[in-house]
């Protein structure tokens, strides 16, 4: 049943079978998956999408498996939100939130991209499977992977808050503690990817890995009716995401899914590590990496992979780019939740606020329908709020203090 | 005296498994056409049409080229100029490693840990 032709060099277009492999041998360039479009059109309708299970394997003939999906099937298909009030504090007509804070199992997209990577490593034959992380990946490699039966190793660096690690440790993973900051844990992996025959999902398995955020920008279209919007905000750490959720709009439009596809994609990003947004503003290809110092540390690469093609991707939309400083982040955070119940992390914070500045600068126009990507949940960086919420009012357990706060706040 | 290259691993059976080789002074493109001269076949895995690949990283003495004059920085006698692959660690499916000893701020195609 699989549509996938092989792998293909994303610089040099060399071609390469089904394999756990990301660079190319050649020119060191990224491998990417080919799809047969042709197939799919035949087989992939919307009348066929609409009847099937609400995950993301809805559209599984342009994800890169070859057989049945075997992980994450209650991932995905994530509510789409028309958010009225947030539209009305922000002086726009048609705005919604993509919301993968309520992502299955562990609340943030990365149970997307993961379904996909663990699926495709049964496929190999893996038993085991590993991530380099300190949040996100790490959860849903732990989660997924349990329900899945694999053994399941995570690198974490060792000076890591035991809080972020409790929600790894709970699914009683192999958590490999590793004396030395993110960039030498993510060396070490690709050492070990080497040694160990591991399904690394971000390493040896990401090109299949990273189609499964294709997922996040089918699920917006055919939830808008089958229609692409005018703009989609996206946040960019690698550059990856928004990279995917172009490719998925494409897809769609190649398949005859969608007729017309007329969107801007814009970029967010925190400017405390905001090399994609800067060398946007600036109207250059090259990425200058920085040092990352930004609340938001789920995006917080100072030298993206995938920036070259995030820009591209946005210099060919007709996007524009926006970053945001700490403050703006949390109140961008307190916004969301405050308009429409919805408690983002501190990447939802960047997306949000970065709209807003894209709206009041009039690069997206208070007219058209913006989608805005929320890819994780703000229970797990609760300490990015610490002190910038309101307070409780401590009363005594009785009716006076409490009328005595009644008085306070107006609030008769 | 000459300009010292170093050579990253999945290059190196192009320069008969040598780490380090020596290619005359001038522009960093300029190097790279004296290596292909003493190593033919290496040019087109470093750059294309006279710019560096895009994944391919130059440090003339440490420093990125893409933040000194990229394919026209100088290069003298007694230089060191390093080739890397932007890959962390380098895990290639001949499973050959590449040594990567500028790690700080590396490309790197494993760095997907978020969006």
């Amino acid at each position: 049943m699989g549509h996938v032709r092989g792998l293909k060099c994303r610089e040099c277009g060399r071609e390469y079978p089904v394999e756990p492999i990301y660079v190319c041998e050649f020119c060191f360039g990224p491998l990417e998956v080919i799809y047969d479009y042709r197939s799919i059109k035949k087989s992939l309708t919307r009348r066929n999408i609409e009847r099937r299970e609400k995950n993301l394997w809805r559209y599984k003939e342009l994800l890169p498996i070859d057989g049945e999906p075997q992980v994450g099937l209650k991932s995905g298909f994530t509510p789409l939100i028309k958010a009225d009030r947030l539209a009305k504090e922000l002086g726009v007509k048609d705005l919604y939130i993509k919301d993968d804070t309520v992502a299955h199992p562990t609340l943030s997209f990365k149970d997307r991209v993961v379904a996909v990577a663990l699926t495709k490593a049964r496929e190999f034959g893996f038993d085991t499977v590993a991530c380099a992380s300190t949040g996100n990946l790490a959860h849903s490699v732990s989660a997924h992977g349990a329900r899945a039966g694999f053994r399941r190793f995570v690198f974490i660096p060792a000076t890591l808050e035991p809080s972020k690690i409790v929600a790894s440790l709970v699914y009683e993973p192999f958590v490999i503690a590793v004396d030395g900051n993110y960039d030498e844990v993510n060396r070490l992996c690709s050492e070990i990817a080497n040694r160990y025959r591991w399904a690394f999902v971000n390493i040896n398995i990401r090109p299949f890995y990273a189609e499964g955020s294709k997922t996040h920008g089918f699920e917006i279209i055919e939830q808008l009716g089958w229609k692409a919007p005018d703009n989609v905000v996206v946040p960019c750490a690698s550059g990856s995401l928004l990279t995917k959720i172009w490719k998925s709009f494409k897809e769609f439009k190649e398949i005859g899914l969608i007729k017309d596809l007329d969107t801007k994609v814009f970029a967010a990003q925190a400017s405390g590590c905001s090399p994609i947004s800067t060398a946007i503003k600036q109207g250059t290809d090259v990425i200058r990496p920085v040092r990352p110092d930004t609340i938001a540390k789920s995006l917080a690469i100072g030298n993206p992979a995938d920036g070259y093609y995030a820009v591209q991707a946005v210099r060919e939309t007709g996007g524009y780019a926006e970053d945001v400083s700490d403050d703006e982040i949390i109140e961008g955070i307190k916004l969301l939740a405050r308009t429409e119940g919805i408690f983002a992390e501190t990447a939802g914070g960047v997306t949000l606020a970065c709209t807003k500045k894209l709206i009041e600068s009039g690069r997206i126009r208070k007219d058209e329908t913006t989608v805005i990507c929320i890819t994780g949940n703000g229970l797990k960086t609760q300490e990015a709020l610490n002190g910038r919420m309101v307070s409780p009012y401590y009363i005594k357990p009785n009716i006076s203090s409490f009328e005595e706060v009644i008085e306070k706040i107006g609030g008769n | 005296m000459a300009v010292k290259v170093r050579i990253p691993t999945p290059l190196q059976r192009l320069t008969q498994g040598k780490e380090e080789v020596e290619a005359a002074p001038g522009t960093v493109i300029e190097v790279i056409a004296d290596l292909d001269r003493r190593f033919p076949g290496i040019g087109e895995r470093i750059s294309e049409g006279g710019k560096i690949r895009r994944f391919v990283n130059i440090y003339v003495n440490e420093e990125d080229i893409r933040f000194l004059q990229a394919e026209n920085t100088p290069v003298k006698d007694g230089d060191e100029v390093s080739i890397v692959p932007a890959i962390a660690g380098g895990a290639m499916r001949d499973g050959n490693r590449i040594p990567c000893k500028f790690l700080d701020f590396r490309v790197c195609h494993a760095n997907e840990e978020v969006l």
